[in-house]
């Protein structure tokens, strides 16, 4: 799914945020849009989820065209295939319990009932959530769990284009690899095109194709993953974090002046210095 | 050596729900602590328990002083604390008019209280900040600003409740130096966190899992104890974990935290 943001306008409380911006992100990839704080990637993601609408321009999400009025066919289109996860899981669960919450996703997608049964029980195996969630009362759960609940509640209904702000926050260094997996299955299996606002660097270099820099409304550099991260200075130079694992690898080329390669994953890294080490 | 900080059989719930049970905690002083824990481990709210916003079960003491409610007005002014989002904090436009607050609603006089900004913003790095107003500060100057009216009057204890959780990784650096400095001048530190890169600017490690202490160790000793990290649902810094992972095939003898030292041995 395609997805093309033209010439677009968007202020908040009088200030402009984005002035003429155009954005173009590719189909069946996962692209992190990064940046400092306060650069509008949580607003331009909210612009695409098409819970606000811009102020000028358009953006076109595959056969749907979002504008400062869109029609009623493209809004009852991009609820059914984007789906979003938001920041804090209790901005989008509703229901007492989470058996509850996810029939009432899928309550619009008129499925039988095998294959509600089916989409439950594969994507609570996805979140890495046990079947016994399901008559828990969400509240009850801790805030990882909560997440993940939320998460649930986006992929049953298998969107065309998901869109993630900031899923690392509140989970843990294990729930963070359950995302990583997640979107590496569903990049494989299903071909999902994914946009990604985040500020862990760290979880972005594991999964993004490609990468958007954000800083105050502009994009100051887009490109594949590598090419964006390698450039430690530039990113630094503009209050952009860079990936710890870049970082050693940049050191190790610079003072030793060895290529051990630019890895996402620290074992990958491993076999590189052993390689490379006398 | 006495504690600066004893936590002593704590419990404390939210309706139903434990967080503390019996919960033991050390804190020597001028140390620079950093607690880690996931999201949810109970760390802020040990921190308001510390400060005596909420009431528990269990003896706290500060510096040799017991905690109550006769006592924790008077402990609070020995404790600077730096909060995740400084905005809710800040009451005045200018960064010299925010530092002028504090210092005037404790009854200084104007000489004392331009001299101790003065002090202050050199020891932080502020001093081109004080005219700005704060509504243009980046996030990192925020904080930065934050710390200065946290330490002003030179606490005992520092405490910052998740402070760099939204800083960028220039000013975090900046920060944890500076809190690395203020803990030589005889200050004692707690950061808390739940990125653990963050741990290696300090002294000690203290990892909180289910409203328990699971590890207490100086710096070194906690990077070795890499399975109660991962219990907890942490991980280990990069050059620690990398570190540790080379000793066990020979091409290091023991654990780093610092790129050079590991890039050196292992390119020797």
């Amino acid at each position: 799914m395609e997805i093309k943001v033209s010439n677009i306008y968007y202020s908040i409380d009088d200030k402009d945020l984005f002035s003429n911006l155009s954005i173009e992100f590719k189909d069946n990839e996962i692209t992190g849009v990064i940046g400092p704080v306060g650069s509008g990637k949580s607003i331009l993601l909210e612009l695409i989820g098409n819970l606000r609408d811009v102020n000028d321009g358009q953006i076109d999400i595959g056969s749907i065209c979002l504008n400062a009025k869109p029609k009623k066919k493209d809004l009852h289109k991009h609820h059914k295939e984007v789906g979003i996860l938001f920041q804090s899981p209790y901005d989008q669960i509703y229901n007492l319990t989470v058996k509850k919450e996810l029939f009432l996703c899928l309550s619009d997608l008129k499925l039988s009932k095998d294959e509600i049964n089916e989409r439950i029980s594969s994507t609570l195996k996805l979140v890495e959530l046990d079947e016994s969630y399901m008559s828990k009362n969400p509240f009850d759960l801790s805030q990882s769990e909560l997440k993940k609940v939320a998460l649930a509640s986006v992929l049953i209904r298998k969107p065309k284009l998901l869109l993630l702000d900031e899923p690392t926050a509140g989970f843990d260094a294990s729930g963070i690899k359950m995302l990583i997996n997640m979107l590496k299955l569903l990049r494989k299996k299903e071909s999902i095109t994914a946009i990604i606002v985040s500020s862990d660097v760290d979880f972005i270099n594991q999964i993004a194709d490609e990468i958007v820099v954000l800083k105050q409304g502009k994009v100051i550099k887009k490109g594949k993953r590598l090419d964006v991260f390698k450039d430690e200075k530039f990113l630094k130079d503009n209050g952009v974090n860079v990936p710890k694992i870049i970082e050693f690898e940049n050191y190790v080329l610079n003072e030793k002046g060895i290529k051990i390669g630019y890895r996402e994953e620290i074992n990958d890294l491993l076999k590189d210095i052993f390689r490379y080490a006398k | 050596m006495q504690n600066l900080v004893e936590i002593k059989k704590l419990d404390f719930s939210y309706g139903e729900k434990v967080i503390f049970k019996d919960f033991d905690l050390e804190i020597k002083p001028k140390r620079f602590v950093t607690i880690l824990g996931k999201n949810g481990s109970g760390k802020t709210t040990l921190i308001n328990i510390l400060m005596g916003l909420i009431d528990s079960k269990g003896k706290i003491i500060i510096d040799g002083i017991i905690l109550s409610k006769e006592t924790k007005k008077f402990l609070r002014k020995d404790i600077g604390i730096v909060f995740e989002n400084p905005d809710e904090h800040f009451v005045t436009d200018r960064v010299y008019d925010e530092l002028a607050f504090i210092l005037e609603s404790q009854d200084y006089q104007k000489d004392d209280i331009d001299d101790k900004i003065v002090k202050v913003s050199e020891l932080i790095g502020i001093e081109d900040l004080l005219n700005r107003k704060i509504i243009s500060l980046s996030v990192g100057e925020k904080q930065l600003v934050a710390l200065a009216i946290a330490i002003i009057n030179k606490p005992k204890l520092l405490i910052m409740d998740e402070g760099l959780s939204n800083v960028d990784s220039y000013y975090r650096e900046i920060i944890l130096k500076i809190l690395n400095v203020l803990r030589k001048r005889g200050m004692t530190i707690i950061n808390i966190t739940s990125n653990s890169e963050d741990s290696v600017y300090g002294t000690d490690i203290v990892i909180i899992n289910n409203g328990k202490v699971v590890l207490n160790k100086t710096l070194l000793r906690a990077y070795k104890e890499e399975k109660e990290f991962i219990n907890s649902g942490l991980s280990l810094p990069l050059i620690a974990d990398l570190s540790l992972k080379l000793k066990y095939y020979n091409l290091t003898n023991k654990v780093y935290i610092d790129e050079k030292s590991l890039v050196d041995e292992i390119w020797k």
